[in-house]
């Protein structure tokens, strides 16, 4: 009895002196997600130090959600002969859920106790859940690997396809212990011998090119890249330049491994014969400024001092809508893509300060001058003073209207975010209405909107994209529930390559916040009790509407969210208006609907007002105008938000959905001329501009 | 008090405990070592994630935090939260904003009826900032017609989202050629060449260079001349 008064006493002391954290009782254990955690593969076999361990399986969480680790456990024979048993634990990092890496260093040779030697294990990985806070085993993996300190390279076969090679053609080498890049070390294939361009005669010695140890680096097959037994290289320029002839000698293979003498392989044979580059195709044969072309072929060449791959086009333009031909005869440059097995490819990006733009720059340029091109390319390879020119080929390239590409990433911290508002299981559904949203307010301008992941590698169709990023909190601390942080008014759409998102430190430099984006979490300032979220001012019947629609499911006012179970998502439908919203508590079905729909369109509305500044509204005509539409019309989509209530943005009763105002819009159509009209053109106010 | 069936004997060897003596607990009460499982990284705009635990089964903990170099941290609207679990265990989360970057303490506090604890976290706090990239040009070369014009002008552009200002060179120019900054995130490319120069050659690449910070980025790019 005193215990429990003593606590007790202590507990409302301690309350009464703590100010910031809640007191309640705790939460049952949440779910770390980790039921179907497994480690599936484990390589390369053969570790070295330096070496990078690759962890293939499922369900890794990423490092908010918990850390990695692997343990290796089993029996050890070194190189001596001598048996033991061993025990170690190494940290993993988080590559993506399904794969992880483990440097090989110190820690693991320390408690083998040698750098030679096999050995069998298990691996299991294992996780420490910042979630529930506990640890979590994969099932064991039984793995037989190997610890080299030094590894000798072995040349078996050199494989070159079928004839000759172009100018950085892949050559195939086939043997054992490549080393595999990074910290472990790099390969090289080293080239001896002599060249002998073609219509050149005589003994190779007096009238040809000597190739003495040039190094050309060697990759792991992309397709087997922890495989040491084969590997590539590029039959490069740096061997004996880009003219066609043949080469004879010697190649051998070289490791450079880190803090130790090279070694070298037996040297094999080597006979090649360089032809001149071929061009096939392009691909598409339909682009608009920005976008990549890809030329089929061979013998692309360039992205190193000294070196270029041009293209001649030969033949005329014709105008699209005009009876023009216009003579056309320039050259543009090409980059190089190292793809394997099918490349090196070339690649060209629609660009007006490059030949072909400039010579439509009386017609409107690549903005305006849409048409095709009938004629030739021809390949032109430059090195150093060597020039090399392949044959003509019939090719056409159709020239489309300016399009603005825009890809959306949804942040972490979105989908943390939904969570406040009960609706983190339903995350797809309310994606999916953000871009319903997108599609029907740009509809009639050019525009493709594109989800990708926070992380994902740039489009390999598009150099000049725009990115907007979807949030949760305003990092600049202002409650803003979006922000435009490009530099200014983008007038005319100058830059194709905005980004809404992230942090800029030109505008931040110039006294303006510096980070951008969707901030979702912000929404919840439209409640009458917006918890930490700062509120934002409006009429108490609209926080009121708020409120009906999402204190049902926000945990924070004993709602109960939306469940993750198949049964309960299936049984929700997708609403295209807000006609039956809100509806009554017991109908859940309907109620996570129309709370999908209205954060959707709270999110999808904000989205679409932010990129509209990027693409130069509002006033585009008028360099000194306002950022938002002038006057105090209601159903603007660039109206300053104060004229922005919630019912237009949630597009509920009479409120929304908010249009492009006439001449805002009559801009988009004539920035990105060539998108698809909507079904059902929306009558449009006037911007008074 | 025992050690929770998670068995966090199993997380301490990677985890970084933070055992400190109790200063200014309460008398009389036990001392308790808290874990405190530290961020890889904290960004602006990026939520920050911290374990916390202590060797309970069933006691209520009651866990407390402040900031040792920031106090107004505690009291502003968006402010760093505690989401207490049961077996002792609780995540404190934060999404620091671009006035907080820099070197950031706090202290958390762990306290049942019989046991009382204190642990510090440092951390600090980047912008989250990402390499340049080159903006423009956004081709890999331009013609330089000579029948219209003795020189081409190309913009250069680079986005940095770490640094309001790069700085931009040519590496390997042909004579002649030059770079001159026209603000703080761009220039100007130009090449006027000689009779010399046309008479030699057509083709002229070079390597476009940005410097923010410590970090560099280089562009190819090549000049063709269109010769009258």
């Amino acid at each position: 009895m005193a215990a429990a008064a003593r606590s007790a006493l202590s507990l409302l002391a301690l309350l009464a002196v703590l100010a910031c954290a809640p007191s309640s009782s705790g939460l049952s254990d949440p779910d770390p997600g980790l039921a179907d955690l497994a480690l599936v593969a484990l390589g390369p076999q053969v570790l070295l130090p330096g070496s990078q361990i690759v962890l293939t399986g499922r369900s890794f969480p990423s490092p908010g959600d918990g850390s990695l680790s692997l343990l290796l456990s089993g029996n050890l024979k070194s190189s001596q002969g001598v048996k033991s048993t061993f025990d170690v634990r190494l940290r993993a990092e988080y590559v993506s859920a399904t794969e992880a890496h483990v440097l090989v260093g110190a820690e693991l040779f320390a408690a083998l106790g040698t750098t030679d030697g096999t050995f069998d294990a298990h691996a299991v990985l294992i996780v420490e859940s910042a979630i529930d806070l506990s640890s979590h085993n994969s099932p064991p993996l039984r793995v037989d690997l190997e610890v080299r300190s030094v590894l000798q390279p072995v040349l078996a076969t050199v494989e070159m396809g079928d004839g000759p090679l172009h100018p950085n053609d892949w050559v195939v080498v086939h043997g054992d212990g490549l080393l595999l890049g990074g910290i472990e070390g790099q390969t090289v294939a080293v080239l001896d011998g002599c060249f002998v361009p073609d219509g050149v005669t005589g003994d190779c010695a007096s009238v040809g090119r000597q190739v003495a140890g040039i190094e050309v680096p060697l990759r792991p097959l992309p397709t087997r890249p922890l495989d040491r037994r084969v590997g590539i290289f590029a039959y490069s320029p740096s061997i004996h330049g880009i003219r066609p002839g043949r080469f004879t000698g010697q190649v051998l293979l070289k490791n450079q491994q880190m803090g130790t003498v090279p070694v070298r392989s037996d040297s094999r044979a080597l006979a090649v014969t360089q032809v001149a580059p071929e061009l096939r195709s392009f691909t598409p044969s339909a682009a608009s400024l920005g976008q990549y072309v890809e030329l089929q072929g061979a013998g692309f060449i360039g992205g190193r001092p000294g070196e270029a791959t041009l293209v001649r086009l030969l033949g005329q333009f014709m105008l699209a809508g005009a009876p023009l031909m216009i003579p056309v005869d320039l050259d543009i440059v090409i980059e190089p893509v190292r793809r394997y097995p099918d490349g090196p490819v070339g690649r060209y990006v629609l660009d007006e300060t490059d030949a072909l733009g400039q010579a439509l720059a009386p017609r409107g340029g690549l903005r305006q001058a849409a048409g095709t091109f009938n004629g030739t390319a021809t390949l032109i390879l430059r090195a150093g003073k060597e020039s090399v020119t392949g044959l003509p080929t019939a090719v056409q390239l159709t020239l489309l209207p300016v399009k603005q590409l825009v890809l959306v990433k949804f942040l972490p911290s979105y989908r943390e975010s939904l969570r406040l508002f009960g609706l983190r299981a339903v995350d797809l559904a309310v994606r999916a209405r953000v871009f319903d949203v997108a599609r029907r307010d740009y509809a009639g301008a050019n525009i493709e909107f594109r989800e990708v992941d926070p992380d994902a590698a740039p489009p390999s169709d598009f150099a000049l994209y725009t990115v907007v990023e979807i949030g949760g909190s305003d990092p600049n601390g202002l409650g803003y529930l979006g922000y435009d942080n490009t530099p200014g008014r983008d007038r005319q759409n100058l830059r194709l390559y905005d980004r809404i998102g992230g942090v800029n430190a030109v505008t931040m430099n110039d006294g303006a916040p510096g980070y951008g984006g969707v901030f979702a979490e912000q929404l919840l300032g439209f409640s009458a009790h917006p918890g930490n979220v700062e509120q934002i001012q409006g009429p108490g019947a609209d926080r009121a509407l708020f409120d009906r629609i999402f204190d049902p499911l926000r945990p924070d006012v004993s709602g109960a969210a939306a469940a993750a179970a198949a049964s309960e998502a299936a049984a929700v439908p997708a609403l295209t208006d807000g006609n039956i919203c809100p509806v009554e508590p017991g109908d859940r079905p309907h109620l996570i609907a129309c709370a999908i729909f209205v954060l959707g369109n709270l999110i999808g509305t904000t989205m679409t007002h932010e990129l509209g500044h990027s693409l130069g509204l509002a006033n585009p005509s008028n360099a000194s105008g306002d950022y938002h539409n002038n006057g105090r019309v209601l159903g603007r989509i660039m109206n300053s938000g104060g004229l922005r209530s919630f019912r237009e943005r949630a597009e509920l009763g009479s409120g929304g959905p908010a249009v492009f105002c006439d001449t805002d819009f009559a801009y988009l159509q004539r920035i990105l001329p060539g998108g698809t009209p909507p079904r059902f053109p929306p009558p449009r106010p006037p911007c008074l501009d | 008090m025992r050690v929770p069936r998670h068995a966090l004997h199993l997380i301490l060897p990677t985890l970084i405990p933070l055992l400190f003596p109790c200063a200014g607990c309460q008398l009389g009460l036990d001392v308790m070592p808290i874990t405190v499982v530290p961020p890889l990284y904290a960004h602006v705009g990026r939520e920050v994630s911290v374990p916390l635990a202590v060797p309970v089964s069933d006691e209520t903990v009651v866990w407390e935090w402040r900031s040792l170099n920031h106090p107004e941290l505690a009291t502003r609207l968006r402010r760093p939260t505690v989401t207490i679990y049961t077996l002792g265990r609780a995540v404190w989360r934060w999404t620091p904003v671009a006035d907080d970057i820099g070197p950031q303490a706090i202290e958390f506090r762990a306290r049942t009826g019989s046991a009382e604890g204190v642990a510090d976290l440092t951390l600090n706090v980047d912008s989250g900032s990402e390499a340049p990239v080159f903006r423009e040009p956004v081709g890999e070369g331009t013609t330089l017609d000579l029948r219209q014009s003795d020189c081409v002008h190309v913009s250069v552009v680079v986005e940095a989202t770490a640094a309001s200002r790069v700085e931009l060179s040519l590496s390997q120019p042909p004579a002649g050629a030059t770079l001159v900054q026209t603000g703080d995130l761009a220039g100007e490319l130009a090449f006027c060449p000689t009779p010399a120069q046309i008479a030699d050659d057509t083709v002229y690449p070079l390597t476009i260079v940005a410097g923010a910070a410590a970090q560099t980025i280089q562009k190819t790019y090549v000049i063709v001349l269109r010769r009258p």
